[in-house]
């Protein structure tokens, strides 16, 4: 095919953001790509304008997982720690010794914030970072500023208890009694950040327990009905609702929080897929003590003999991506970040 | 939509008007059709465009603006019905047929006439060849891109670049 008449003009930068607009979000290699066709389609693609008008942010939403040389260098760099959390473009990691320090990282950019005076955490405990401006920010320039984190754990056998951590002060607050201790305590999955709430799985995998970030409460809710000693993982649904993903043997089922008019809410099974029918022979069985997901429900990472591989709900596409079989879990870290 | 009731053509002619492009090649098309273009529209509900006047398109050549009427003419129905509500799956479906044909032509026409969606203000149009635009390019390398779209040889300076970008983002290229 001839290639498009060699324009009087440019086009308007306009029409290449329509252009670029419509790039389907599943595939953001290909917004990276486009990014180097020229200076002004790289300045386009990073503007903030550009990043607000994909709404959902899934535009723009990269992953870099470990084929990409500046996240292994970056990876590097925290040998050693475990990563609890990722959001807003930052990712809270902890120490693997026993009297764990934890540290916010952004490893786009390299610069790891150290947070004083962990609590002292007993017990099984969980932890997320957020934007200290979540609820006004729309996180999609909000790198490097203020942020927040959540420690939930026990310091006593009765209690969960919360500690907040605040960049700007530097400071922990006192930890605060949220809800009652469950029998297996906090489960150590990456927890998720719903309009207004933080979730976490709780007493091997038997609840959730929900934070409510505006009336600094907590409530704890059953999870689906059979999921004690699964693997499962909460996470936002693309309706602002909260969703969960299992993995029970091979077989991976994604659920959604319906809420009833009344107040009532149960679980509604979206999917179940085999993975073994997905996965090559070489890499089974698939490894039951982990599983990630990332953009909503879309890409599913699993652990198997073989190492990690990733699974893409909508086009199938199971791909593997890295050869380690010693990974304790997957934390999606998302983000737009473009070379200046 | 304030528009003539002219589409349905009852009975009695439905209103016409003609427009006039940059190599002064007239065509008649109903107004309904043509006030697809937000720009014609008010030229249109002001009374222009018929009679012996044409309006003159001084931007659109004469290919351009015949593919530009196939697609209107096309559309009208349905957006006369204000679009989607009253659309039957059969018509819609008939619809997306004709748009994924219609694109499906030499990318040196899709240059002019996604210029020529922008200049009249034809919504529907721009958005179908922005995303046949799109579909081209996604799996493209910047250069490929480059030469797709017509973008004059890289500098060495940008050549350069483009090699750092893609050791760095080796991934977006498998």
């Amino acid at each position: 095919m001839a290639p498009l008449r060699r324009p009087p003009q440019e086009l308007p930068e306009e029409l290449v953001e329509e252009i670029l607009l419509r790039i389907p979000p599943i595939e953001p290699a290909a917004l990276v790509r486009a990014s180097l066709v020229c200076k002004s389609w790289g300045r386009l693609i990073s503007s903030l304008r550009f990043r607000r008008r994909t709404s959902t942010g899934e535009y723009v939403a990269r992953y870099v997982p470990a084929s990409c040389p500046s996240a292994r260098r970056r990876a590097d760099d925290i040998r050693g720690w475990r990563v609890l959390d990722a959001r807003h473009d930052r990712v809270l990691i902890r120490s693997m010794v026993h009297q764990a320090y934890l540290d916010v990282w952004d490893p786009v950019t390299g610069v790891r914030r150290v947070l004083t005076a962990t609590p002292p955490l007993e017990y099984r405990w969980n932890a997320a970072v957020i934007c200290a401006g979540h609820g006004s920010c729309d996180h999609r320039d909000c790198r490097g500023g203020p942020f927040l984190v959540f420690v939930f754990g026990a310091n006593d056998p009765d209690w969960i208890s919360l500690s907040v951590y605040s960049s700007e002060t530097a400071r922990w607050d006192r930890p605060r009694r949220v809800a009652e201790l469950p029998e297996h305590g906090m489960d150590v999955v990456p927890p998720c950040l719903v309009g207004n709430a933080l979730y976490f799985g709780i007493d091997l995998s038997r609840s959730i327990l929900r934070y409510d970030l505006a009336t600094r409460t907590a409530s704890v809710t059953d999870q689906p009905p059979g999921s004690f000693g699964c693997f499962t993982v909460p996470m936002g649904m693309r309706d602002e609702g909260l969703g969960l993903a299992r993995l029970k043997g091979s077989t991976l089922s994604l659920w959604s929080l319906y809420a009833y008019p009344d107040g009532d809410v149960s679980w509604v099974k979206i999917t179940a897929i085999e993975l073994n029918r997905h996965l090559p022979a070489g890499a089974l069985p698939v490894s039951s003590d982990f599983l990630g997901c990332a953009q909503g429900f879309v890409v599913f990472f699993v652990g198997t003999q073989d190492g990690l591989y990733s699974f893409d709900l909508k086009s199938g596409m199971v791909k593997k991506v890295c050869d380690d079989k010693g990974i304790l879990s997957v934390v999606p870290y998302i983000t737009l970040y473009t070379p200046a | 939509m304030a528009a003539p009731e002219s589409g349905d053509g009852n009975n009695g002619a439905a209103r016409m008007v003609t427009l006039i492009s940059s190599d002064n090649t007239r065509f008649e098309v109903e107004a309904a059709a043509a006030s697809l273009s937000q720009t014609l529209q008010l030229t249109i509900l002001d009374g222009g465009g018929g009679g012996g006047d044409g309006i003159p398109l001084p931007n659109v050549d004469s290919a351009t603006l015949s593919k530009v009427l196939e697609y209107c003419i096309k559309h009208a129905p349905a957006a006369a019905n204000g679009g989607a509500p009253n659309a039957t799956a059969v018509d819609r479906a008939e619809l997306e047929r004709f748009d994924n044909e219609f694109v499906n032509i030499d990318q040196s026409v899709l240059y002019s006439l996604i210029m020529a969606a922008h200049n009249l203000e034809i919504e529907g149009l721009q958005s179908l060849v922005a995303k046949k635009v799109a579909d081209m390019i996604k799996g493209k390398s910047p250069m490929e891109i480059r030469r797709t779209l017509g973008f004059p040889d890289p500098t060495p300076e940008e050549q350069a670049e483009m090699n750092a970008h893609m050791l760095e983002y080796g991934w977006a290229y498998e």
